[in-house]
Formats: C-alpha cells, sequence, structure tokens
C-alpha cells in the first residue's frame, strides 16, 4: 500500500505544478495585457455623480419684502431603535427613553450654542440645559407615540390573524416594529454648524471639517474615542443635511402660500412618474397647495450634476449648473394682509358663542382687490395653522371645529349665500336691461304679504332703487326677483362671475359655486316658485365666496369690466433682472383668457346710480351701515352690506364694496361667518382695512 | 495495534529539521503578509483595526500549534470515531443553539469566542478517513469500498450545507477524493465517481442553490458579456476584484495606496478578497511571490507526506494540503473570474480568527506527522 500511496502523491504533485502556470498566466493576463483597460475602469471608479440641488426660489410681497425663503442647513433625526432602551422584565420588555444618549448630545448642543452670552451664570446654563432635555424628551416620546400609532395602523389589516395564528401575528408585529424603529423622525431643527462638525466628527472615524494642523490632537481624541466604540455616544440620534422652508411670518397667509411636501410620501404611482416624466428625486421637495404648488415648475429650479473624484474631494467637475428657482412676487401686501388677519381674528373671536359652539362666529375672511389690474393686495382668512406645523399637528387642526385649514376666501366648504351684497349686481341688471328705471317705487310695509316670510328689516315705505341699495329694502328685490325670473336671475348671477372660478388654480377651489335654476330645483324635487325668484332676488339661495363677491364689485366699479384677478406681481430669477409678468405663468390659463372679454358695460347714468347708492349706505339716513361713517378717515366708500340667513344659527355677516368713491381704485369683500348682522361684524373690519389702505 | 505500529517517539528536532520546518516557516510567513494587507484593507486605521485582532488571534494560533505538534497523531487516529461524533454532535448542536454571523448559523458560542463547527469537522473528517482508508484488510481499489467513507463524508456536509454554508461543504469533496486518490483507488472507479459527481453538480445546481448562488455561477460563465447593469449587482464583487488586480499592473500601486482598496469599492476586502488587495497594490509581482510561496508549502507538504513511513499520516497530510490546496485555488481563482464566488477565505491571509486557528491545528498536525519516528 506504501508503494501505491507514494505513486499517487507523484501523480498529485504533478499536476499541481503543471496547473500552477494556468492560474499564473490568468493573472498577467489581467495585470499585465489588460493591464491599461483595467486602470482605467479604476480611474472611473473614483468618479462619483453626484446631484446637485437647486435653491427653490423665495416668495416675496409686492413691495419686496420677504415671506418665504430657502435656507440649508442641519437637522437632527433620530430613531426609535436607539433613543428607548429595551429592558425586559420576564416575558414582557419595557422601552424606556434612553436619558444618557439625550444628556451627551444636550452637552454638546450647549458646547456649540450660536447665542453664547458672554456673561452667564452657572444656574442659567443649567436651567436652559435641563429645559433642553425636557424638550428633546418631549419630542422622542411624541415620536414613539407616532410610531406605536403607525405600527397599529399597518397591523389593522392583519388583524384577522391575531385570533388565527397569533405566531403569524407575532411575527407581523415584529416585521412593523423593525421596519417603524429604524426610522428618521426629525427632532431638532437649525443646529449649528459648529455643533454639526461636532456631532459628525465623534459619530463618525473620518472626519473632513478639522484641519491639517490639529491632526496629532485629533488622533489623540480618536484613540479615546475609539475605546467608548464611538458608534455609541448618541445612539439613535442622526444627523441630516437638508434644504429647509423658512416661513418669516409663521402663519401669514398659510392658505395662499401653501406647503411644501417630499416626493417620496406620495403615493407610489404618482411618486414614480413625478420621478420619471418630470425629474424629480425622492427626497425632493414639491408644493402641495397654494402658490407653492401653482408656481412649482417656477419655484423648483433646475436640478444640476457633478462629478467629484474620491481622491480630491476639494474640486469638482460640473457637468450641468444647477438652477436656482425663481422668485415670486406676490400681488399681495404684507401689512395689509397682516392687518386683516389679525382683525379678522379679533371680530371672530368676539363674535364666538361662548354658550354654544356652533351657533357663534366661526371664522372670517377678507379680500381686496385692485379693480382694473386685478391683483388681489389681501386675501385673508380667519382661523389659520402655521404652515411649519401642519404635519405636526395635521390630527388637531384636521378636527378642529373651527376648520383652519380651509381657505375661507375661495373655498365652497360649506354653501354661504351672499345675502344683501347680491341686491348690487341684481339693481345693475335690472337698470342695463330696462326692466325698470329709477323712478319706479315699491311700496314696503316690512311684509310682502301681511305677514310671512318675505319680511324687510324696516318699513321703508315708498321706495326707490337708490333708497332700496342703501337701506337694503328687501321687499323692493322681492318684486324685482319676481319680476326677472329665473333666467334672467341666472344670467344676471354669472355676468357678474358668481358660479365660475376665479382661475387662480387653486386646488381648494374645487367647486365654482352653486346658482339655482329651475332645473336644478326640479331634480331635486322642489318646484320653481315666485317664492324662489325672490328669494334669489335677495341673495339667499345662491352661494359665493368673498372673493367672488370682492369681483362682482369690482366689475361694477370698473363699470362693467370684470378685472382679471392674480396673486403675482412678477417673477424673477434669483439676483437677475426683473422680469414683470404679470399673471401669465403658471396660472390657469382657459380662465384668464375667458377673462379677456369680459365686459358688460353699463352707462354712465345707471353706474352712477348704483354708486350713489352704495355711497348712501354709509351716508344717507337710511343707510344700513350708516354708524360706520364717522369711522371712516377722510375717504368716501361705496358699500353694502349683507346677514344672510342660515336656518336654526347666526346669521353670516357681509360687508363689499368699493373705494375711494370718487374715482374707485379698490374692491373688498369681508365675510365674518355666522357673525351677525353686516354692517357690525363684518363692517369695522372692512373699515379698519381701508383707512390703512387709505393711509399708504 | 491494527496498523502494526506499536509505539512512536516524538522529537522536535526531527519536527523542525528538514520539511517540517520548512512548512511551519511558509505558513507563519504568509499569516503575516496577510496581517500587513489586513492592516492596508482596514477601514479603521485607529487601535481598533483588524490587524490588531487578527494579529492576537495569531498569537493564539501559534500555542494552539505548538500543543497539536506535541500529540501523537496514531492516537488520534484510533480514537477517531470518537472524534467524529463529537463533531458531528456539535453540528448538530450549532444546528439548534447556534448563532448567526453573515446569514448563516454556523457558529457556536462558546464563552466569550464563537467557534465555527464547520473546522473542527474538517480536523475530524482527515482523522477518520485516515483510519478508515488506511485499513488494509478491505483494500482491492474496488468501486465498492468507497461507499462506506463517501457515507462518511456525506453526513457532516448534508449538516453544514442546511446551515446554510455551501463553500465549506464542497471543500469536504476535494479532501476526501484527495484521501480517496492517494490511499489507491482504480482509475476505472475514479472515472465512475468523477461522472458521479459531474451528475451531482448538475443536480445541485438546480435543486440546491439558492437564486444568489445560482447567478454567481451564471456570472462567472459570462463575465466578459456582463451588461452595465449586472456589473452593479449581481457582477459586482467580480468586476471590483477584476479591475483591482488590473489595476495593480506589474508591480502595484504600493502598500496602502491600491484605490480600489482604499476607497472601499472592492467589497470584503479584509476577507475573501484579500488576494485581490495583494493583487492591486503588489502587482503582478506579489500575486506571483505569494503564489509561489504556497507552491513551495503543498509541495513541501506532498514531499513529506512522501517520505512518512506509517500511511495514517501520510493519508492526514495529504487531507490536510487537499483542504488548503483547494481552498487557496477556488480563492484566488474567484478573484480573476476563473471560479465562481464562493465565501471561501484564503488560507492564512484572510482576517477571521477561528479559520486561522484551525489553519494552524491542521498545519501543526502535518509537523507531528514529520516529527514522529516510529519504533
Amino acid at each position: 500500500m506504501q508503494e501505491m500511496v507514494k505513486t499517487r502523491i507523484k501523480w498529485i504533485l504533478a499536476f499541481m505544478i503543471a496547473g500552477f502556470p494556468f492560474l499564473i498566466f490568468r493573472f498577467f493576463e489581467i495585470q499585465y495585457i489588460l493591464h491599461e483597460k483595467y486602470s482605467d475602469d479604476a480611474v472611473r471608479n473614483l468618479d462619483r455623480y453626484k446631484d446637485v440641488a437647486p435653491r427653490r426660489g423665495a416668495i416675496y410681497d409686492r413691495n419686496g419684502k420677504l415671506l418665504v425663503k430657502t435656507s440649508a442647513g442641519y437637522a437632527l433625526t433620530g430613531n426609535i431603535e436607539g433613543l428607548f432602551l429595551q429592558i425586559k422584565e420576564g416575558d414582557e420588555t419595557r422601552e424606556i427613553l434612553n436619558e444618557e444618549s439625550i444628556n451627551s448630545l444636550v452637552n454638546l448642543l450647549m458646547e456649540h450654542r450660536e447665542n453664547k452670552k458672554d456673561k452667564e451664570s452657572e444656574e442659567d446654563k443649567e436651567n436652559e440645559k435641563i429645559a433642553m432635555i425636557e424638550e428633546i424628551s418631549e419630542k422622542a416620546l411624541n415620536i414613539y407615540r407616532r410610531v406605536q400609532e403607525s405600527i397599529e395602523t399597518t397591523l389593522l389589516p392583519h388583524k384577522e390573524l391575531a385570533i388565527k395564528s397569533p405566531s403569524k401575528y407575532a411575527l407581523k408585529k415584529k416585521d412593523a416594529k423593525k421596519d417603524y424603529y429604524r426610522r428618521k423622525y426629525p427632532i431638532w431643527d437649525n443646529i449649528s454648524a459648529q455643533a454639526a462638525q461636532a456631532f459628525f466628527c465623534n459619530k463618525s472615524y473620518f472626519c473632513p471639517y478639522q484641519e491639517d494642523k490639529n491632526k496629532e490632537e485629533k488622533y489623540k481624541n480618536q484613540e479615546e474615542k475609539d475605546k467608548k466604540n464611538f458608534k455609541d455616544i448618541y445612539p439613535g440620534f442622526h444627523l441630516e443635511f437638508t434644504i429647509k422652508r423658512n416661513y418669516l411670518y409663521p402663519d401669514l397667509a398659510c392658505h395662499l402660500i401653501g406647503r411644501l411636501g417630499l416626493v417620496e410620501n406620495f403615493p407610489e404611482e404618482i411618486r414614480d412618474s413625478l420621478i420619471k416624466n418630470k425629474g424629480y428625486s425622492v427626497r425632493d421637495m414639491i408644493g402641495l397647495s397654494g402658490i407653492e404648488r401653482i408656481f412649482e415648475d417656477a419655484l423648483r429650479g433646475k436640478r444640476g450634476c457633478k462629478v467629484q473624484s474620491r481622491e480630491d474631494k476639494e474640486n469638482s467637475l460640473y457637468l450641468e449648473k444647477s438652477i436656482d428657482g425663481e422668485n415670486i412676487y406676490l400681488s399681495i401686501d404684507k401689512d395689509l394682509q397682516e392687518f386683516a388677519e389679525k382683525s379678522l381674528d379679533q371680530t371672530v373671536e368676539k363674535y364666538k358663542s361662548k354658550e354654544e359652539k356652533d351657533k357663534g362666529a366661526v371664522g372670517g375672511a377678507a379680500v381686496v382687490l385692485n379693480i382694473y389690474t386685478g391683483e388681489i393686495l389681501v386675501m385673508a382668512s380667519s382661523p389659520r395653522y402655521e404652515i411649519e406645523k401642519y404635519s405636526e399637528n395635521y390630527k388637531d387642526l384636521k378636527d378642529d371645529p373651527y376648520f383652519p385649514l380651509v381657505n375661507r376666501a375661495i373655498s365652497f366648504y360649506y354653501p354661504i349665500p351672499p345675502g344683501s351684497v347680491f341686491k348690487v349686481p341684481v339693481a345693475a341688471y335690472v337698470l342695463q336691461n330696462g326692466i325698470i328705471d329709477e323712478n319706479r317705487c315699491f311700496v314696503c310695509n316690512k311684509y310682502m304679504y301681511e305677514r310671512g316670510r318675505f319680511a324687510c328689516t324696516h318699513i321703508h315705505g315708498k321706495i326707490d332703487l337708490v333708497h332700496a341699495i342703501s337701506g337694503s329694502c328687501n321687499i323692493f328685490f322681492y318684486h324685482l326677483g319676481e319680476m326677472m325670473g329665473p333666467e334672467r336671475l341666472e344670467e344676471c348671477a354669472y355676468l357678474f362671475g358668481f358660479g365660475t372660478k376665479s382661475g387662480l388654480g387653486f386646488g381648494s377651489e374645487e367647486s365654482p359655486g352653486f346658482i339655482p335654476t329651475p332645473a336644478r330645483s326640479a331634480s331635486q324635487g322642489e318646484h320653481w316658485g315666485d317664492g324662489k325668484s325672490r328669494m334669489f332676488g335677495i341673495g339667499q339661495l345662491i352661494n359665493a365666496t368673498p372673493l367672488q363677491v370682492a369681483r362682482s364689485m369690482a366689475m361694477i366699479a370698473n363699470i362693467g369690466i370684470m378685472p382679471k384677478l392674480c396673486l403675482v406681481k412678477k417673477q424673477n430669477q434669483g439676483s437677475g433682472d426683473d422680469q414683470i409678468l404679470v399673471a401669465q405663468k403658471g396660472i390657469a390659463k382657459e380662465a384668464y383668457v375667458a377673462n379677456e372679454d369680459w365686459k358688460w358695460p353699463i352707462s354712465q347714468k345707471n353706474w352712477l346710480l348704483i354708486k350713489q347708492g352704495m355711497a348712501r349706505t354709509t351716508e344717507g339716513p337710511e343707510g344700513t351701515a350708516k354708524e360706520l361713517r364717522k369711522k371712516l378717515k377722510g375717504v368716501r366708500i361705496a358699500c353694502k352690506t349683507g346677514t344672510s340667513q342660515v336656518k336654526g344659527k347666526a346669521d353670516h355677516s357681509w360687508f363689499a364694496g368699493f373705494f375711494p368713491l370718487e374715482e374707485p381704485l379698490y374692491a373688498f369683500a369681508v365675510l365674518i361667518e355666522h357673525g351677525g348682522y353686516g354692517a357690525t361684524a363684518a363692517g369695522p373690519v372692512a373699515i379698519d382695512l381701508i383707512n390703512k389702505i387709505m393711509q399708504k | 495495534m491494527k496498523f502494526g505500529y506499536s509505539k512512536t517517539q516524538f522529537s522536535w528536532k526531527e519536527a523542525f529539521h528538514g520539511m517540517g520546518g520548512l512548512i511551519f516557516i511558509l505558513s507563519i510567513l504568509l499569516t503575516l503578509i496577510g496581517l500587513l494587507f489586513i492592516y492596508s484593507a482596514s477601514p479603521k486605521r485607529g487601535a481598533d483595526n483588524y490587524m490588531n485582532r487578527q494579529a492576537s488571534w495569531f498569537l493564539v494560533s501559534i500555542v494552539a500549534f505548538l500543543i497539536t505538534v506535541r500529540f501523537d497523531y496514531l492516537i488520534l487516529v484510533k480514537h477517531s470515531y470518537a472524534i467524529y461524533l463529537v463533531a458531528i454532535l456539535s453540528l448538530i448542536a450549532t444546528h439548534f443553539l447556534g448563532v448567526y454571523r453573515g446569514g448563516a448559523k454556523s457558529w457556536l458560542k462558546l464563552g466569550p469566542m464563537l467557534l465555527q463547527t464547520s473546522e473542527i469537522m474538517k480536523i475530524a473528517i482527515i482523522f477518520l478517513l485516515a483510519k478508515v482508508l488506511s485499513d488494509e484488510t478491505k483494500k482491492n481499489g474496488g468501486i465498492k469500498e468507497l461507499l462506506y467513507p463517501v457515507l462518511l463524508t456525506g453526513i457532516p456536509m448534508g449538516l453544514i450545507v442546511i446551515q446554510p454554508d455551501l463553500g465549506s461543504s464542497i471543500i469536504f469533496v476535494p479532501v476526501a477524493f484527495a484521501m480517496i486518490f492517494v490511499s489507491g483507488i482504480r482509475f476505472k472507479a475514479l472515472a465512475i465517481v468523477f461522472l458521479i459527481m459531474v451528475n451531482l453538480a448538475v443536480v445541485v445546481y438546480f435543486y440546491g442553490l439558492h437564486e444568489y448562488q445560482k447567478k454567481r455561477v451564471l456570472m462567472f460563465m459570462n463575465q466578459d458579456s456582463m451588461t452595465r447593469e449586472e456589473k452593479r449587482s449581481s457582477g459586482y464583487q467580480l468586476e471590483q476584484s477584476k479591475i483591482a488586480i488590473g489595476n495593480g499592473g506589474l508591480t502595484g500601486r504600493g502598500w496602502g495606496k491600491g484605490t480600489q482598496n482604499v476607497y472601499g469599492l472592492l467589497p470584503e476586502r479584509h476577507t475573501d478578497f484579500i488576494f485581490a488587495v495583494i493583487g492591486e497594490e503588489m502587482g503582478f509581482v506579489g500575486i506571483f511571490l505569494v503564489l509561489l510561496l504556497y507552491l513551495i508549502l503543498f509541495c513541501s507538504m506532498l514531499v513529506t507526506s512522501y517520505t512518512t513511513l506509517a500511511v495514517p499520516g501520510q493519508l492526514i497530510i495529504i487531507g490536510v494540503m487537499a483542504l488548503h490546496l483547494s481552498q487557496t485555488i477556488v480563492n484566488t481563482a474567484m478573484t480573476v473570474g476563473m471560479a465562481p464566488i464562493t465565501g471561501l477565505p484564503l488560507p492564512f491571509m484572510s482576517y477571521g480568527g477561528s479559520s486561522l486557528l484551525f489553519n494552524f491545528i491542521s498545519i501543526g498536525m502535518v509537523v507531528s506527522v514529520a516529527g514522529r519516528k516510529i519504533l
């Protein structure tokens, strides 16, 4: 046997030595013959392609005051996995906050604060530190709660499993937990650059920020950190480079400016099409509502691309420069908007019913626009929310009984009849069409028929059109409604822009509003009688938004020419030349074009009559708003009050018109929902706003 | 005693004089070169780098080597069934109590350290086959007597495959094959075995492999026509390894200067692809020298085996040599696309304490055989 073994060993030796050159030759082939190809590949391998994100355009008001800007910064995020320690107690695991991690983080943040005071007592420092720890702890607990809720929601479809096979359910739960515990949630914004550097250096081995002269020191520190296993200094915390949208006035024109969201939060289909067709990346911000959405294409700019070598991180080659987004100059006047919002808030607060929540005022809106250019100077809605904290407070905002998420100036979330302010278009229509003339009188005895629902607020006696406008005589307009009939009433409403979208392109403006017609009544099983025409005549059956009312006022002020509404004065690119652009980009074009021929000339004589009626609202002894006259500071206005009735609740308070009387320039409309009488709730808000505008 | 060798005598002088010493020195040399490049491939350059850890394992390994050398291998061969049984039991224990590392449940936790039980099995199977194959009473070199050793090898292979650690399992085939071959199987029987193995390989490919493993084999077959997408996904390791080695050229980029290595483009660079790091930083010259060292190591093992008088001892050396040779060939060949990518480490050089420890224990077995005279 020994001989056999020896022979076979020789065989193996022979095979091995014979095979060796094959292996060697393969290396020779790759390292010598193909060397150039592979070293080229190796050099190319060092290139890293990086997207260069553009800066999103800023938003200014009409006078160039900055409202919203984009800034780059660092933000801390955290995940539950590291922020909470899992402690096993028998079969159950308890999860408690990792205080050590928070402590060390706060120490670091304290060390690198931005606004460090020169002299600071130890006590102050200690207090600040404690406050910071508390804040972060609270945020961590909030995240914990949110994560638990999310896990519950993910598990909902699998609830059956819990009974059928608990082990499978437990597995599903474990998976969901694992997934959500690793997700990062925002914790702390506005980390100073210094703190970010320190955080980064502590957490990772290579520290690109520190300079070479500190090298020795760095290595010394490094060794100490190595001992501590640096990964675990701040478990659960992560640093992210973020591009943040800064809102200089947290809730100013929040509905108008709108929100931003991440592309990754969209449903998969939309997300994929955004990425594929429009070149977004998953982490990009995209406008979700308001100006941010309407002007998304202009604001976002264009993504660039650069190549950077791993060997030389300083220099990079730009394949394509990024183009920053265009800045948007709104037609909104920041001071006026702020003023309007504040006075709306105060008024709504004042007319809120203390006892019964749903009976008093719930909200309000104000719109002011230029009757010639259609530029909207004020578009205020109350109550509002802080854009930045939208997602944080989403649940509360959604369930708020006062609907702060609704832009009341523009949306029909709740049908509101314009009431008596609709009498102005009706008056213009009947005069211009010759249905009656200025001398035609009706008699008002408070009731149209002794008693019943066709009633007036006062006994006006024998009254003509001008006084019927200023005194807001219902009886007079009941007669007009009856005389006009449904077809002409409908035509009148459409002529003055009711039942038509603003054309500004807001997503929240889904419906153009409701205009009653006999056909619609029939479809609801109701008969159209003279009663309906009468109610229509005083603006009861129809719905309108403050913007529509303001627009109809502008049309009357402009002697029958409907202005083209717009929200943007101009757009410009970064710091480049101003590019005057009045509502041409972004704004829904069809509506804009439709406005082009929106003319329905009113004769000078008729116009003066209507103006006279509206002026007498404050100036005449029968005027519904005569108490407000003394509040006006040196300006005469044409206006109309409106008190539209709602079953079982307080009336809606309207106040709309235009000013200055002599040479009209602005039209306005103010609404206080369930605010009561037109001249008492909405009136003062409008008058204050007018005074403010005229002072400017 | 069955073998007819009643007593053996060990002398250190005998062990290290001649081939035994050469084998030991070559192993140490290869390990030191390995340490050098493990340091170069360490992502961390501080105190806690991979080299320091590997170096401490190296010291442990030397101690283990010295202990192994003192064992009488014939006594171990005598009790090889018991050793085999212990190893099988430890594999079964791993199946139930084991720890996951890198997706496979192949580690047993013993106090502070982790033990890869398939390594014990490799040693055990060499001893057992040495006993079974050197039994001259049943010798005629026919195919039938192969059944028993094949069965003995198949059981642990099956246990390791389900861990799942295909690489460690497959390595039993060349070991058993070499030992059976050397023990005097006839060439006709060898041809039959070869045919069976080819068929078995086909069956394993279609039914026994995971999708990713199949992809690796396919990638290996079509490596020159990889699409760009494949170069980024399933073919990434192979592509990066070839670039690293090709980038080295004749003389290499210099120690610690290989871009593929330094910028972390080469995956698994301190473990499975340490040879590619050497290729990039030392070039063809370095590759040639290292492969030459391996060749000399294996040749000297063969020579030792040739000159040993006891058949079991000869078979042990052949088994150990086949173990290292096959791992070396598979590992080095895979870096240049001559073999499909498996998770097999390069003996002595790849980072991994347990593996280094058992490498030196096996070398200890070889030197032990070399240093023992039969009286």
